[in-house]
């Protein structure tokens, strides 16, 4: 078992419009990205529970070309509100370096 | 036929000097850059200001101008001063008419505003025509009228509009970043998934290369069976991987991009890397919207901020931060009711960086306790008195709270700044991000001729 962290090659974390959150996480060869999208690990179950969303809300796309693996949730507020933390969201892919891929 | 766009990544982002003139060279057929975004948040729509300063923007804007005409090119900017509101677009005019006046020479401007009128909106909303992007509340009649500005974001008919009217320079407010690159190669015949898949792949300039920091301007050049995408400057390369993650960057869909007038599907498109430099793209799809649909981007004002920042290094307050905070919620509720203010007035928030400051509820390591935390004390409040008044007085009481086990009493706060009373101005947010279906894509816009 490893973590993401250790197989991915970048992981990108960005607001894709007000209401969306978005991460690109970039392989550096084609066995590593089949690797993790074959696993499972990175599903909308996983994603869905370390940001506290619906796993239907959760869209996870694998982009062959570029050896990504796109992973968009809908944002808690959206940006540039009261609330803001992060109004680019450029930070907030911690949590998906611990996943565990087998 | 061939059709050659010269494009920058954003106005008021440079680019390289040597690179452009070497775009030029190329006699493109049309040059253009993008100039805004909501990624700025709604502070500027609502304050009406420039997210960029001005000459910052003039210096990328003049050069591109110039250079544009001196080939005989049309220059194509969108999202002007980052909102593209009215102020925006009028600020970008007046850029344009000082580099006119240093070139010489008079230019045709086109510009067209983005501005919504209201009551086109509430028809819109009685219709049952306005839907919300994502997860945003409907839109309300109360959110129309209370918003300081709403744009709508054109495509690529306004901007047509624009170039038969024979302007040598487009000025145009909120826009769809790659319509303002598919509008030419669109009007000179070039079918549909390719203008716009080259469009949305040189939309962003030099972030299509492998090395960014470089800045290399970039140049598309379309057929009628696709398009190769290279870097202007000789020593920098378009790659399969630099060229095809550009769709991917800030959208929530890899393979779907949503146009005003279609939607441009990207999933099976074939990438060839023709040489070291320069990748040829084709297959790209494209599906013609049923009926058109533009976004409605607006925002209003909930109030004025003041913020304090306060250092925490005491292990002991560190080790139960949860509970000082609360208590500390508390004390300051107490003094904003005894100033007499509502409850509706004013909202604090906690942001202790070094815990949970960033990811909030999700973050995974809340229960780590840091050595030291930078806490923000943020106070929203209904006039900015009011916020500086809060934070003046909420400062010392923090400062001075005998938590239970306190060691020193000194004070609680590490102040950095003298005044540590940090008034921020205004506060938007925004009220309005949602879909309008329409008629006409060009309906929503007005597209007026200047000389300059």
């Amino acid at each position: 078992m490893q973590r993401l962290d250790d197989i991915a090659q970048a992981i990108k974390s960005a607001n894709a419009g007000a209401s969306y959150l978005t991460f690109d996480i970039v392989f550096a060869d084609r066995t590593a990205l089949d690797r993790v999208a074959q696993s499972g690990a990175v599903n909308a179950e996983a994603i869905g529970a370390m940001y506290k969303v619906a796993p239907a809300d959760v869209g996870v796309y694998v982009c062959d070309p570029v050896l990504t693996i796109k992973v968009t949730i809908p944002r808690g507020t959206s940006s540039g509100g009261m609330n803001e933390t992060d109004f680019d969201g450029t930070q907030q892919f911690a949590p998906l370096l611990d996943i565990p891929v087998p | 036929m061939s059709y050659k766009i010269l494009a920058n990544c954003a106005v008021g982002l440079g680019f390289s000097a040597a690179g452009f003139e070497e775009g030029l060279r190329r006699r493109p057929d049309l040059v253009g850059c993008d100039a805004g975004s909501a990624d700025f948040g709604p502070g500027y729509l609502g304050l009406g200001t420039d997210a960029k300063p001005r000459s910052s923007a003039a210096k990328d804007l003049s050069r591109m101008i110039e250079g544009a005409v001196r080939v005989g090119a049309p220059f194509v900017t969108g999202s002007c001063g980052g909102p593209g509101a009215r102020p925006h677009v009028d600020s970008f005019l007046d850029i344009a008419r000082e580099t006119a006046q240093n070139m010489g020479r008079k230019l045709r401007v086109a510009v067209v505003y983005a501005d919504q009128d209201p009551a086109v909106l509430h028809k819109a909303l009685d219709e049952d025509r306005i839907r919300s992007l994502g997860a945003f509340q409907p839109l309300t009649h109360e959110a129309i009228d209370a918003s300081a500005s709403i744009v709508a974001m054109m495509g690529t008919g306004p901007l047509m509009q624009a170039l038969d009217a024979g302007a040598d320079v487009v000025l145009a407010g909120r826009c769809a970043d790659p319509a303002i690159l598919a509008c030419g190669p669109l009007r000179a015949g070039i079918p549909a998934p390719i203008a716009w898949h080259a469009a949305k792949t040189i939309d962003k300039g030099y972030l299509a290369t492998t090395r960014p920091r470089e800045g290399s301007p970039v140049i598309a050049t379309l057929d009628d069976e696709g398009f190769t995408v290279e870097p202007t400057k000789e020593s920098e390369a378009c790659t399969i991987h630099s060229v095809a993650q550009v769709t991917l960057h800030e959208n929530p869909d890899p393979f779907r991009i949503i146009q005003p007038s279609g939607t441009l599907y990207v999933e099976h498109a074939k990438y060839e890397q023709i040489d070291d430099r320069r990748v040829r793209i084709t297959n790209s799809g494209w599906e013609p919207a049923k009926r058109p649909s533009v976004k409605l981007e607006g925002a209003r004002q909930i109030g004025y901020r003041t913020v304090m920042i306060a250092g925490l290094r005491d292990p002991r307050l560190l080790s139960r931060l949860d509970e000082f905070l609360d208590d500390y919620r508390g004390i300051v509720a107490r003094i904003v009711k005894s100033l007499g203010v509502g409850p509706d007035d004013w909202k604090m928030t906690f942001r202790p960086y070094g815990r949970n400051a960033i990811m909030g509820e999700t973050e995974p390591m809340m229960d780590a306790v840091p050595h030291e935390v930078g806490l923000v004390v943020d106070v929203v409040a209904k006039t900015q008195d009011l916020a500086n008044t809060i934070i003046s007085r909420a400062g010392p009481a923090g400062s001075r709270y005998d938590f239970t086990g306190r060691l020193g009493g000194g004070g609680n706060f590490a102040y950095p700044f003298s005044p540590n009373r940090l008034s921020l101005g205004p506060v938007f947010e925004w009220s309005v991000w949602h879909v309008m279906d329409v008629d006409d894509e060009c309906a929503p816009f007005r597209v007026e001729l200047v000389e300059v």
